[in-house]
C-alpha cells in the first residue's frame, strides 16, 4: 500500500464522504443547470419545435430591460424578505428560548406551534381558506385580535392599518414553523454544564443569554438566515409563480429560463453575502 | 451581628428572586396562551369546516358552532380518497425517504463539516445553489434523467435521490446537518482517529449517535414534506394505482371548486369534503410529529456526551 500524508489522507476522506453525493450531482443537479443555463441563451426555431437556436443575451435582455411584471415581482418578493426575515428569526428564536424550558405542557406547545407546518406546505395551508392567506389572516386579526367594539372605536382608518399590521404578523407566525424547530434543536445540544457554571458565577438570564447561548448557536442562526432567505425567495413566492407561469402556461421555457438565472444569481450572490457577514460572529469549531 | 444581616440580606435577594421568577413565569404563560390562539386557528377552521352540513353552508349566521355534525364529509372524502391503499403507499415512500435523507445527508454533511478538500468551495456553492433553485424550474432536464433510467412510472425518482442526497429538499438537509456538526466539539472524533478508528467508522459509531437532536429535526421535517409534496409524485408517477394521499388532494379540490362554479352549494360535494379529506391527510403526520417530538425531548435530557 502507497502511504500517503495525514493531510493528504484527510482530502481524500472528504471525497469518501461526498462521493455518492458529487456522483449523483452530475445527474441530478450539474445536468439539469448546464440544460436550463443552455435553454436561456437560445431560442426554439419554430413553436413547439425542440431545436433550438443560439442567440446570445437576447432573453436577459428582454426580462431586464422590457419586462415590467419581471421587475416588479422582483422588487415584491426583495421587499418581502428584508422586512420579513428579521421578524421571523426573532420571533422563533424567543419561542424557541421559552419552549427549551422546563415549563408545564410544552409537549402541547411544541406541537401547536408546528401545525401551521403541518398544513403549509404543499396544498392544504393555500386552498385552506379559500381567500388564500392573506385574506383570512387579514379578516383573523380583524374579527379576533381586534374585537369589534374596539374597531369602531378607534375607526376605520386606524383600526385598518392595525389589523392589517396584525395579519402581517400573523403570516409572519404561521411562517417560523421550521425555524422554532431548528433553534429548539440548537439551544437544546448546549451542554447544560455551561449555564451551570455560569450560575455559579452568579450570571444573570440576561448575561447567559448573550454570552452562552448566542454564540453556541451561531451555525444555527446562519442555518436559519440561509434557510428564510431562500424559503422566502424560493417556493411559492410571487417570482417564482411568474416563472412558472411564462415557462408551463405561456410555453415560453427559454425566456422563462433566463429570467429564473437572473433571479437565482441574485440570491446566491444575497446567500454569499450572508455568509460572508456571519462569519465574523461564528465559532466554527474545526 | 454582621453575620444575621447578612443573612437577612440574602432572604431578601431571595425573595427577590423568587418573584421576579414567578412573574415571568406567568407572562410567559400569557404570552403562549395567547399566541396559541394565532397558530390554532387555522386547524380549528379546518376541522369546524369538515364537518358543516350543506344546509350550515347556506346559512350565513353559523360560522363556529354549528347545528350538526355531518360526518358524511368524511364518508365522502374516504371514499374519494381511496384512503386505506393511498394511506398505505404515502406511508412507505415517506418512511423509505425519511431513511435515505438522514442517512446520505448526514454522511454528505460530515464531509463538508469537518474535511478540507480541493474545489470544497465549489461543491459547496453548487450544494446552496441546488437548495436556491425550485424543482419546478428544472423538472424537464430531471424527468429526461429518469424516463432515459426507465424510471418514470415508478416510484424510483422520488425515493432513490432521497439515499443520494438529492430529492425532495435534500440539498437542504445536507445543509442543516452541516451546521450543526459544525456546533459539534471535535475532540471525541479525535480521541477516536488517535484510537486507530478510521474516519467512516468514526462517523457511524460517534458521530452519527451523538447527533440524535439534528437526526430529529430532518426526519420531523423530511416527514412532513413528503408526506405533503405533490408536484414531483405527480410528474413521475403516472399510474394512479401509486399514487400518493397528497397527489389526490388537488383533484378534489378541483371537484369542488367545478361544483362551486356550478352554482350547486347544496351538493353534497362542498368544501366541507375538501376539508375533511385534508384533515384525513393531515391527522397522520400530526400523530407522528406528536410522538416524535416528546422523543425529542427525551432524547436531549439524556444526552449529556455532547458536553466538553
Amino acid at each position: 500500500m502507497k502511504k500517503l500524508t495525514i493531510g493528504k489522507r484527510k482530502r481524500l476522506t472528504g471525497y469518501v464522504f461526498l462521493s455518492p453525493w458529487i456522483f449523483s450531482s452530475v445527474f441530478l443537479l450539474f445536468f439539469p443547470i448546464t440544460y436550463s443555463l443552455l435553454l436561456s441563451f437560445s431560442e426554439s426555431v419554430a413553436a413547439g419545435s425542440f431545436s433550438l437556436r443560439f442567440i446570445g443575451l437576447e432573453h436577459y435582455r428582454e426580462a431586464l430591460l422590457a419586462d415590467n411584471d419581471f421587475i416588479y415581482s422582483f422588487l415584491y418578493v426583495l421587499k418581502e424578505t428584508v422586512v420579513k426575515t428579521p421578524v421571523i428569526l426573532v420571533f422563533s428564536l424567543i419561542i424557541a428560548i421559552i419552549l427549551s424550558r422546563n415549563i408545564k405542557g410544552r409537549g402541547f406547545f411544541r406541537s401547536v406551534f408546528f401545525l401551521p407546518v403541518l398544513l403549509g406546505s404543499g396544498y392544504v395551508m393555500r386552498q385552506l381558506l379559500g381567500q388564500g392567506i392573506d385574506q383570512s389572516a387579514m379578516d383573523m386579526a380583524r374579527g379576533i385580535l381586534l374585537p369589534q367594539m374596539l374597531q369602531e372605536y378607534l375607526g376605520p382608518k386606524i383600526s385598518d392599518m392595525i389589523s392589517s399590521f396584525l395579519s402581517i404578523i400573523t403570516i409572519v407566525m404561521w411562517k417560523s414553523g421550521v425555524q422554532i424547530v431548528i433553534f429548539l434543536a440548537g439551544i437544546q445540544k448546549i451542554p447544560a454544564s455551561l449555564y451551570e457554571s455560569a450560575r455559579v458565577d452568579s450570571a444573570t438570564e440576561w448575561e447567559m443569554f448573550w454570552k452562552i447561548t448566542l454564540p453556541m448557536i451561531s451555525p444555527i442562526i446562519l442555518l436559519n438566515i440561509v434557510y428564510t432567505v431562500i424559503s422566502s425567495f424560493g417556493g411559492d413566492s410571487p417570482m417564482v409563480d411568474y416563472l412558472k407561469y411564462r415557462g408551463f402556461s405561456l410555453g415560453e421555457s427559454e425566456y422563462a429560463a433566463a429570467m429564473g438565472w437572473i433571479y437565482f444569481a441574485f440570491v446566491l450572490v444575497t446567500v454569499g453575502l450572508v455568509f460572508l457577514f456571519m462569519r465574523r460572529f461564528i465559532k466554527e469549531a474545526e | 451581628m454582621s453575620v444575621y444581616n447578612n443573612a437577612l440580606h440574602i432572604g431578601k435577594n431571595v425573595r427577590r428572586f423568587v418573584n421576579q421568577r414567578t412573574l415571568v413565569r406567568l407572562f410567559m404563560y400569557v404570552f403562549l396562551s395567547g399566541l396559541v390562539f394565532v397558530f390554532i386557528y387555522p386547524f380549528l377552521y379546518m376541522l369546524v369546516t369538515s364537518l358543516k352540513s350543506p344546509a350550515d353552508f347556506n346559512d350565513i349566521s353559523v360560522e363556529w358552532i354549528l347545528n350538526e355534525l355531518h360526518w358524511d364529509n368524511y364518508r365522502l372524502a374516504f371514499t374519494a380518497l381511496e384512503y386505506p391503499r393511498r394511506l398505505i403507499n404515502t406511508l412507505v415512500m415517506t418512511v423509505l425517504c425519511i431513511l435515505g435523507h438522514v442517512i446520505s445527508c448526514s454522511f454528505a454533511a460530515y464531509g463538508f463539516a469537518r474535511f478540507k478538500f480541493h474545489g470544497k468551495g465549489f461543491f459547496f456553492t453548487a450544494l446552496i445553489l441546488s437548495i436556491i433553485i425550485p424543482t419546478e424550474t428544472i423538472i424537464v432536464p430531471l424527468y429526461q434523467v429518469f424516463s432515459k433510467l426507465n424510471w418514470v412510472g415508478t416510484q424510483l425518482p422520488i425515493i432513490v435521490p432521497a439515499f443520494l442526497g438529492f430529492g425532495l429538499k435534500g440539498a437542504l438537509f445536507i445543509f442543516i446537518f452541516r451546521q450543526f456538526f459544525l456546533s459539534l466539539p471535535s475532540s471525541l472524533e479525535e480521541a477516536a482517529a488517535i484510537d486507530g478508528c478510521g474516519s467512516v467508522r468514526t462517523f457511524f459509531n460517534i458521530v452519527f449517535p451523538m447527533s440524535k437532536s439534528s437526526i430529529m429535526v430532518c426526519t420531523v421535517l423530511a416527514m412532513v414534506w413528503h408526506w405533503n409534496d405533490f408536484f414531483e409524485p405527480m410528474i413521475y408517477l403516472g399510474n394512479q394505482e401509486k399514487f400518493y394521499l397528497s397527489v389526490v388532494l388537488p383533484s378534489i379540490y378541483q371537484l369542488v371548486e367545478g361544483v362551486e362554479a356550478g352554482g350547486m352549494q347544496e351538493t353534497l360535494f362542498n368544501d366541507g369534503v375538501a376539508m375533511a379529506a385534508t384533515t384525513l391527510i393531515v391527522i397522520p403526520v400530526f400523530i407522528a410529529y406528536m410522538f416524535l417530538q416528546r422523543q425529542f425531548m427525551e432524547g436531549i435530557e439524556h444526552s449529556g456526551i455532547t458536553g466538553e
